[in-house]
């Protein structure tokens, strides 16, 4: 649970943009002071009064008058109700689930016969709403207790939805989630193998580079294997990319080359751990080390107020010869996490012209 | 017994020979950074065995393989490779054997003598398990002593002639010895029969026009004359041709 929560709050935090949310906006009790939600407040009112209206019952009639009469008092509760839930939300979401359950479930009902009794002193000008001219006090009764009962089920029915719907909201995030730490480990074992044999033939050539090979291959895996979705910073990012490369640099020698202009980076940019390097090790793996004469790999940042821009761009292969499949893993690992992070401020531009392969991440600062 | 070690990195080569110069019996006689070398040092250096890393540019090991099995004495392969390879499993216990890297000196040394001991069932076996691992990317043929190898998009048409089969392509034309029922079966998808003789690139199809004597021809893009489309296979070629 703390560590749910300790999650929640790092990715809130990368959610500057939308500050507006609290550490509640993902309870199931939806924040009632929205307009949107009033909207669809009042919207379900009316659709419940119009069943009531259009009933088939012995006295109702179907004038113009009894409609906007009948409308204007739905409205007039909902209106009421929604407000009340808007208010009444901070307190409840603190309670217990079955006080919650109970509060929000009884604010409508509660509302309704209030508002009802509340016209019972004016009962000749009721005359609209209850079509009977002459309004016996059985007949008043009856309009409260039906009143406050339709309301009662109204609000079975809404309650339920949100909470079902928010359990399966609450489903699917956390399935999502286990998928990105699924595909966060997901450095590729050939890779892992690769480097293993680089090593074993650098120890009794170059003992020097065979030690730093294991540094860098140590730091990699450290951060493909820290447990969860971490947030890193743009330069540690580009850190493990350096270290990434250097390792392919020992295998492919004179084959892999890269060019990087990054100069003047806002470093401190926050970003998901390992959202580069899977695309580099795309630009190695389908371009780079498909060639038999190799490549040069191009890796440039750009920085506005309020974007950071990284491109990748490699050679690749003609197509028919591009027979290493699963380039697509990795973009959608990559585009999901960011997704998952950033909603729509983030992107993941993809440009495969014939022999050349450029992407682009676009993340707010 | 004579090695080849043929891998695109240097450092796996490198750690390969130093494996293979404490093995007894042993010689190197060469090294290929890849697919299309690694066929022409096989060519010039009679090797009785390969160690062949899988994942290569262009080329790769298994398609090596597969124009090795083509060969009338063919070398042992064994095959290298990083991770475990869906391709290779067809390979388990089975004369055809393979290593894992970083390779084990002694796992080199007992699937070199497995080599030694099996070279006769193995060759049958590569012959026997490769034409169905994958298609060929390339054509290999034999040009003026010298091995040449054609890029399956550069092909134009495959043309029956005599014991032969002809390789229309791009710079030239080139003579193979394969049947052309096995080049139809491997290459069904991009090649299209057109006549007994001949298949033609399904991409390259430009028009199909009546000769005045009545013969019906197909022009292929980056051919000089077009190939004639027998009548058999005329109803059938039409109709792919529609949908292109």
């Amino acid at each position: 649970m703390a560590l749910g929560a300790h999650f929640r709050g790092l990715i809130l935090r990368v959610r500057r943009a939308a500050a507006r949310s609290t550490e509640r906006s993902d309870h199931w009790l939806p924040d009632f002071c929205s307009a949107s939600q009033i909207a669809m407040f009042v919207l379900l009112a009316e659709a419940v009064y119009l069943i009531v209206f259009l009933a088939p019952t012995s006295r109702a009639d179907w004038s113009l008058s009894r409609l906007v009469a009948g409308t204007s008092f739905v409205i007039w509760i909902a209106l009421i109700s929604v407000v009340s839930l808007c208010k009444l939300r901070p307190w409840l979401v603190e309670r217990d689930e079955m006080v919650t359950v109970a509060g929000a479930w009884l604010v409508v009902p509660v509302t309704t016969l209030l508002a009802s009794m509340t016209l019972m002193p004016l009962a000749p000008s009721l005359s609209l709403l209850l079509p009977e001219a002459a309004m016996p006090s059985a007949h008043l009764a009856r309009f409260v207790a039906g009143n406050t009962l339709i309301a009662l089920l109204a609000s079975s029915v809404l309650f339920r939805y949100l909470y079902v719907s928010d359990a399966r909201r609450q489903n699917e995030r956390g399935q999502a989630r286990a998928q990105v730490i699924a595909l966060q480990a997901r450095i590729r074992p050939h890779f892992l193998f690769n480097s293993m044999n680089t090593i074993a033939s650098l120890i009794p050539l170059r003992p020097r580079d065979a030690e730093r090979a294991i540094e860098d291959l140590a730091e990699l895996f450290r951060a493909a294997l820290a447990p969860g979705e971490r947030l890193s910073t743009l330069g540690a990012e580009l850190e493990l990319v350096r270290r990434y490369l250097e390792i392919e640099r020992l295998r492919l020698g004179d084959r892999l080359h890269v060019r990087w202009s990054v100069e003047g980076l806002p470093l401190d940019t926050p970003m998901p751990a390992l959202l580069l390097q899977p695309l580099v090790e795309n630009a190695v793996h389908h371009g780079v080390s498909a060639l038999p004469s190799g490549g040069e790999i191009e890796i440039e940042g750009t920085a506005d107020s309020a974007c950071v821009t990284l491109r990748i761009a490699n050679p690749r292969p003609a197509r028919a010869q591009a027979v290493r499949a699963g380039h697509g893993i990795a973009l959608d690992n990559v585009r999901q996490r960011l997704a998952y992070h950033y909603g729509d401020a983030a992107r993941l531009l993809v440009h495969d012209a014939e022999g050349n392969f450029t992407c682009e991440v676009k993340v707010p600062r | 017994m004579k090695v080849l070690i043929v891998d695109d990195e240097p450092l796996a080569r490198e750690r390969l020979a130093s494996l293979l110069a404490g093995i007894e019996g042993v010689e190197l006689v060469g090294e290929a950074a890849d697919g299309v070398s690694a066929l022409a040092l096989l060519e010039s250096t009679n090797a009785d065995v390969v160690l062949l890393d899988i994942v290569m540019p262009a080329i790769d090991g298994l398609e090596v393989a597969r124009h090795l099995a083509t060969h009338d004495r063919p070398p042992a392969v064994i095959f290298c490779t990083a991770f475990g390879d869906h391709a290779l499993e067809a390979f388990e216990a089975s004369a055809l054997d393979y290593l894992v890297k970083p390779v084990r000196a002694e796992r080199l040394q007992a699937a070199l003598l497995r080599a030694q001991r099996f070279s006769g069932e193995a060759s049958a076996e590569l012959q026997r398990a490769l034409p169905e691992a994958r298609r060929r990317s390339h054509i290999c043929a034999r040009f003026r002593g010298s091995l040449k190898l054609v890029p399956i998009t550069d092909i134009g048409a495959f043309v029956a002639e005599d014991k032969y089969v002809v390789v229309h392509h791009d710079h030239g034309e080139l003579l193979i010895e394969e049947p052309l029922k096995a080049l139809e079966d491997e290459f069904g998808e991009q090649f299209v029969r057109v006549h007994r003789n001949c298949l033609a690139a399904v991409e390259r199809i430009e028009a199909l026009t009546r000769a005045p004597d009545g013969r019906m021809l197909l022009r292929l893009r980056g051919m000089k004359d077009p190939v004639e489309v027998s009548r058999r296979n005329l109803a059938a070629l039409r109709r792919m041709v529609r949908t292109l």
